[in-house]
């Protein structure tokens, strides 16, 4: 089928693995004929990535057995990417918090509750490309599937399985965590490509063996930042983490990743993710129970709720952890705390067990947060 | 001295700082740059597992070398957070021991860790082994015989990969020891066999052979990759054909179990040094392309496609000799020059002094 709408392509593409930064005419294909499988880099399970002169009426590449491909990678890593980045802007959020701070229940619920409710966000969210969401889907199944019933939660691996990529550079084997795409647009609007990560907070610790390890790569091109943050995670108890040296560490990576001055404060916004709110928010539980939607410019959220309850959050965490509410103060003016929850747990009279129940509260307003001030900044419309 | 190392999610690991996924016990010696390579080793594949507890043989690059590495990976219920955990615990043997070092020992006598409690903390000594003494031979009677075993090393030594399908009555241990045992002893640690572990894996770590559990009625081929050869061994109550030839009996693993260190305490260095270690001679036959492997499992017999060992080693052994006359060639290359440089110069001096 030949379209007759022409596509706009961006002037660079960011490979949201490798952080590789490409015109789009560079692009490699991915072979689709059976013969050309294997790959020297991706691996003998992938097609031949290959830099293509011969093309069909539609603008797709045809491969050296004359099979029509459609399907993209990075010229550097060689790993797939979608082919919306070549049309859309790019928004990468960076989600950083402790182990078992919640960041992969965040992910799930926020998919999820995005999917049903962003409608009334006044927006579309939709995955770019559900084969390559295929873990965030493994998560909403996990906690919103199967009638209910939640599983206990799966433990993000360090390295290795299904959270990363693995490709060979010579004889060295790389791992590069996997983006998870969703295409968001305003109604009429221009859509953007939202670029998430997953990353098992065991990365994020000072004491990481390689300085800069290739999974946190993705840190120096973070438009926005969320960091998750665990207010059960008593730093008093024997099981806690300091959340607030992770934040220091995050932050000089992304330093030195992104080329900021040492000196200078974070160009990016910040967005305090206050997990678990189910379990400690005695004042703040009634803001949250239903979505923060007024009319907006880019998404239609009720800035002036999420400001208040900013505002009460903040509050709550200088008396509880000021270390922490002091280390972000000096690394950002633009900072923004939210609570949500991802599920309830509640204790079973009968077995005395405590079990957890879906519910995600405002566990979506963090990443429409991140998109409106990353749009805001933008100029978007 | 082999090193020992377990991975699992703790609160505080060795390195001051570390929690979460960690190392917890670790033989003091052993770099601490080799933890990185040692991480994606420890991953346990949920859907494959099948919350059975998974063996490894494979081999890792480090600081140039080649290291040996026998893991066990275990789902170990729910950690300090409330999710699920895994503890991971590696055997490695050193570039030095490769040689002396039975992998297929260490995984049927080595007693490893189910749990771990306590604090982190490093080991003085080397890693011992259990008194009990397993036999691996048994495991192949519910699935035609142990010329199966064999067969498949042949086949790893042919092919790029094998994924052995085996019924779930099948101790998954037992079977890659005993793999691994069918292998010549140059090849035990170089080919890798692992146990539930996705293609991705196993090509990222150099693994040749995966072994996958699965119930009889499961469809094995939606499991197995493009290129990947399927031995099913889950509706095989004959051996295969042509057994006797296999790579596996010419490289005459040890008859009886203490020839692998089985019951001595420590790991026996010397297990090794038989006779037997040297490479068999194999007649060579003209070279043959490798062809694919066809398990028929109505018929229960191995196709006539099958790849034959002894003609597609002799490609390999050609080359060093192919690479010796290659100097000779172009020395005598450098000579016939020569000497035409020289009746070249002769003559054109001969041309000069006529023209003066």
């Amino acid at each position: 089928m030949n379209s007759t709408v022409s596509n706009t392509l961006v002037n660079q593409v960011h490979c949201p693995s490798c952080a590789h930064i490409f015109r789009p005419e560079v692009i490699c294909f991915i072979a689709e004929h059976d013969k050309l499988q294997g790959d020297r880099i991706a691996g003998p399970l992938e097609g031949l990535r290959f830099r293509s002169s011969r093309f069909n009426i539609d603008g797709n590449a045809v491969d050296m057995e004359g099979r029509v491909c459609t399907r993209v990678a990075c010229p550097s890593c060689h790993i797939e990417i979608p082919r919306a980045l070549l049309e859309n802007p790019t928004c990468f959020i960076s989600i950083v918090g402790a182990p078992g701070s919640g960041k992969s229940c965040l992910l799930g619920a926020a998919s999820w509750s995005l999917r049903k409710l962003a409608g009334q966000y006044g927006c579309s969210w939709v995955d770019v490309e559900p084969r390559l969401n295929a873990l965030l889907h493994g998560y909403e199944s996990g906690l919103f599937g199967a009638g209910g019933a939640m599983r206990t939660p799966l433990k993000t691996e360090v390295a290795g399985g299904d959270w990363y990529h693995q490709i060979k550079v010579g004889t060295k084997l790389e791992m590069l965590p996997k983006p998870m795409y969703f295409r968001v647009a305003r109604t009429g609007g221009v859509s953007s490509i939202i670029v998430m990560y997953d990353n098992a907070g065991e990365h994020f610790l000072p004491v990481a063996e390689n300085a800069e390890p290739p999974h946190t790569r993705h840190l120096g091109q973070a438009q926005a930042l969320l960091f998750v943050f665990d207010p059960t995670m008593s730093h008093a108890s024997d099981k806690a983490q300091r959340q607030e040296l992770i934040l220091i560490e995050a932050v000089s990576r992304i330093r030195r990743l992104a080329g900021v001055s040492q000196s200078a404060k974070l160009p990016i916004p910040i967005i305090i993710v206050l997990s678990k709110a189910d379990l400690w928010a005695q004042e703040i539980r009634s803001y949250i129970t239903q979505p923060p939607i007024a009319p907006g410019t880019i998404v239609d959220l009720d800035r002036q709720k999420i400001e208040e309850v900013s505002t009460l959050s903040h509050a709550y965490m200088s008396e509880k952890f000021p270390e922490f509410v002091q280390s972000v103060a000096a690394f950002s003016d633009r900072v923004q705390w939210v609570p949500c929850c991802a599920m309830k747990s509640s204790g079973k009279a009968s077995t005395g067990q405590v079990e957890n129940q879906p519910r995600a509260n405002w566990s979506e307003v963090p990443f429409l947060l991140a998109f409106d001030q990353i749009a805001r900044s933008q100029r978007r419309k | 001295m082999p090193f020992e190392v377990v991975n699992t999610s703790a609160v505080r690991g060795l390195t001051f700082g570390n929690s979460g996924y960690c190392d917890v016990l670790r033989t003091r010696g052993l770099p601490e740059e080799i933890t990185p390579i040692l991480s994606p080793l420890s991953c346990y594949n949920e859907m494959l597992g099948q919350g059975r507890a998974i063996c490894a043989v494979r081999s890792i690059r480090f600081g140039g070398r080649m290291w040996g590495v026998v893991s066990r990976v275990v789902p170990n219920g729910n950690d300090y957070t409330g999710r699920q955990n895994r503890l991971a615990h590696h055997v490695i043997a050193q570039p030095s021991e490769l040689e002396s070092l039975c992998p297929a020992s260490i995984l049927s006598g080595f007693a490893f860790h189910d749990s771990f409690t306590g604090s982190p903390h490093y080991l003085d000594r080397e890693p011992v082994m259990s008194v009990s003494e397993r036999n691996d031979e048994s495991v192949w009677d519910c699935m035609g015989g142990s010329g199966w075993r064999a067969h498949i090393a042949e086949l790893a030594l042919a092919t790029s990969r094998i994924v052995v399908l085996i019924p779930p009555e099948a101790d998954g241990r037992s079977v890659v020891a005993s793999i691994v045992l069918a292998l010549p002893i140059d090849q035990r640690w170089a080919v890798g066999v692992v146990e539930a572990t996705s293609a991705e894996q196993c090509w990222a770590h150099n693994v040749r052979i995966r072994v996958l559990t699965m119930a009889p009625r499961d469809d094995g081929s939606e499991r197995a990759f493009p290129g990947e050869v399927v031995v099913d061994l889950r509706h095989q109550p004959n051996p295969p054909k042509r057994a006797d030839r296999s790579i596996g009996e010419l490289a005459a693993p040890p008859s009886d179990a203490s020839e692998c260190g089985h019951t001595d305490q420590a790991f026996d260095f010397s297990a090794f040094t038989t006779p037997i270690q040297d490479k068999p001679q194999i007649q060579v036959a003209e070279p043959l392309a490798p062809s694919a492997v066809a398990i028929d499992s109505r018929s229960q017999q191995v196709s006539a496609g099958d790849v034959n060992v002894s003609r597609r080693l002799p490609e390999v052994k050609e080359m060093p000799r192919q690479a010796a006359r290659e100097p000779a060639s172009f020395w005598k290359r450098i000579g016939i020059w020569f000497i035409f440089g020289a009746v070249l110069g002769a003559l054109a001096g001969l041309l000069i002094l006529k023209w003066k």
